[in-house]
């Protein structure tokens, strides 16, 4: 029942919001997508996407947009394939439920 | 809450982290005020919540939760610091009874007043002057109120003077609140010094025919002046603006053609977040800075401005002096000659560069492609030179980028070059 754990529903959604961008994406922008679907406050993500850069599921880099600079976030190999796990533990998951609800799915 | 201002406190409160570390999540959060937009600060600050969650979650994050402040008692779990209800939220040294409020501004006012007139009494009675009284006051007055809440630079609206009089200073830096110092003790001794107690949060300063020396210092805990070959007796200073608004606001003017310095002190943990300077002749020499607003204001001065890091930059020549800055990052630049020269090096700005030359000269080197920035530019009898072009009457263009100038040339010269 890893998905009950927030942590880890966290570190999943961020993974997938970062893999839909091959050039990655940046901190606010990866906020404010996760904010569409999931409640969490917009401080919760930093420490988020430091420990999947320590876990080198992330890798970033830097450009200057406007004369500033931001820093850009993308999926690693070894990030698709937490990705993967967590996609499948999910799958597995809800259909435990979806038969706890409405029952054996042909 | 400005970006600055959370970013200073944020800054403050992940004191103990790794500098490696605390420099990534701070750019995090720098970069996320700046992708909100710089309209959008105030509302970005609310939606992030306060600083200490932040940070307490921050310092979690590395595995350094638990020390998340080491300069208040209170750590990372303080109620939002924005609540100045009377009541100090902190468990500093010295034990609050009930008093809350309105209470303990009286009580404090009560204090101040009879310590003044104690301290009339006294100074009529030994000849004292005046001046020197008036520092004695702010001191011994402080002295009564010391806490360690880790209170930002500029988070308070203005509170009353209880308030901000508590000193902010680290604990363990507490070891002397409130000092005056005149070395020589002779009349009106030329060389002196002295520390102001509060923690200011703007300094003001006019100065006519001065040496002035701003330095930043990380061994010191309060701001401090020190004059040389004036008199210190010659030192202004508004007690009210000190009592109120933690501000020093001083003039002091010197004979034409003497030597007479002043070294304005700043401590680097506790910088004020507002500087401006009105100088009449003399000179002034500003070192790198990081801080909300710089504003410098020459009468025929010799000013020279290091690295300057800010929300707002305003410089202006009303003399034939000339201001000229290494290097400026700011949201707002305003560089202004009436006569004299005005020059900055490396102009980064984000929002708004005003330029205007009404017989000076201003030159500036932005950073950025000269496409990038909105241009309004008018040239109604000087010489006004942009990206190598000579501009004449009335030119408005668009930019790529939101950053724009407003620039107009009176008489004299603007020169405003890209570096790409």
């Amino acid at each position: 029942m890893t998905f009950v754990s927030n942590a880890a529903l966290l570190d999943a959604v961020v993974l997938a919001v970062v893999s839909q961008q091959a050039e990655g994406s940046y901190g606010y922008r990866i906020t404010q997508q996760i904010k569409e679907v999931l409640d969490v406050s917009e401080s919760s993500l930093y420490p988020v996407l430091r420990r999947l850069q320590k876990d080198q599921c992330l890798t970033v880099h830097d450009e200057t947009a406007n004369g500033r600079n931001r820093r850009y976030y993308r999926i690693t190999e070894l990030g698709l394939v937490r990705l993967q796990g967590y996609q499948d533990e999910w799958k597995a998951y809800t259909q435990k439920i979806d038969t706890l609800f409405w029952g054996e799915m042909p | 809450m400005t970006k600055y201002e959370y970013i200073a406190k944020l800054e403050k409160l992940l004191a103990h982290m790794p500098p490696q570390e605390r420099r990534d999540a701070l750019e995090y959060y720098v970069e996320y005020f700046d992708a909100a937009g710089p309209d959008h600060e105030a509302e970005t600050a609310e939606k992030l919540g306060d600083p200490e969650t932040v940070a307490a979650k921050i310092l979690e994050g590395a595995g350094l939760s638990g020390n998340a402040d080491g300069d208040s008692a209170s750590g990372a779990a303080q109620p939002p610091s924005d609540a100045m209800d009377g009541g100090n939220p902190a468990d500093g040294p010295v034990t609050r009874t009930g008093l809350q409020g309105p209470g303990l501004l009286v009580l404090f006012v009560v204090i101040l007043l009879l310590v003044a007139l104690a301290l009339a009494l006294s100074a009529a009675a030994t000849g004292f002057r005046g001046f020197g009284r008036d520092k004695e006051i702010a001191v011994t007055a402080s002295e009564q109120v010391v806490s360690d809440t880790p209170a930002a630079l500029a988070d308070s609206t203005p509170a009353p003077a209880a308030q901000d009089t508590a000193t902010p200073a680290p604990a363990a830096d507490a070891s002397a609140p409130a000092s005056t110092n005149v070395s020589a003790d002779t009349q009106a001794p030329s060389d002196w010094e002295t520390t102001y107690p509060a923690a200011i949060t703007e300094v003001d300063l006019e100065l006519s025919q001065m040496n002035l020396v701003v330095t930043v210092d990380d061994t010191v805990s309060a701001v401090t002046l020190r004059g040389t070959g004036v008199a210190d007796s010659a030192l202004r200073v508004d007690q009210q603006e000190m009592d109120r608004e933690n501000k020093l606001d001083a003039r002091l003017s010197a004979d034409q053609g003497s030597t007479a310095s002043l070294t304005l002190v700043l401590p680097a943990n506790n910088m004020p977040r507002r500087l401006e300077f009105k100088l009449t002749g003399g000179s002034a020499t500003l070192p790198d800075l990081t801080l909300d607003e710089l504003e410098v204001d020459s009468v025929g001065a010799a000013v020279t401005v290091g690295r300057i890091t800010a929300r707002k930059v305003d410089l202006q020549e009303e003399g034939n002096g000339t201001v000229s800055a290494d290097a400026i990052a700011a949201d707002e630049v305003s560089l202004d000659a009436k006569r004299g020269t005005v020059e900055a090096a490396q102009v980064s700005v984000n929002r708004q560069l005003d330029v205007e030359a009404e017989g000076g000269n201003v030159t500036a080197t932005l950073q950025g492609r000269a496409d990038a920035f909105r241009l309004e530019a008018e040239n109604k009898g000087g010489t006004l030179n942009v990206n190598g072009e000579s501009l004449t009457g009335e030119v408005r263009r668009q930019g790529s980028g939101s950053a724009s100038i407003e620039a107009e040339c009176q008489s004299g010269t603007i020169t405003l070059g890209f570096s790409g």
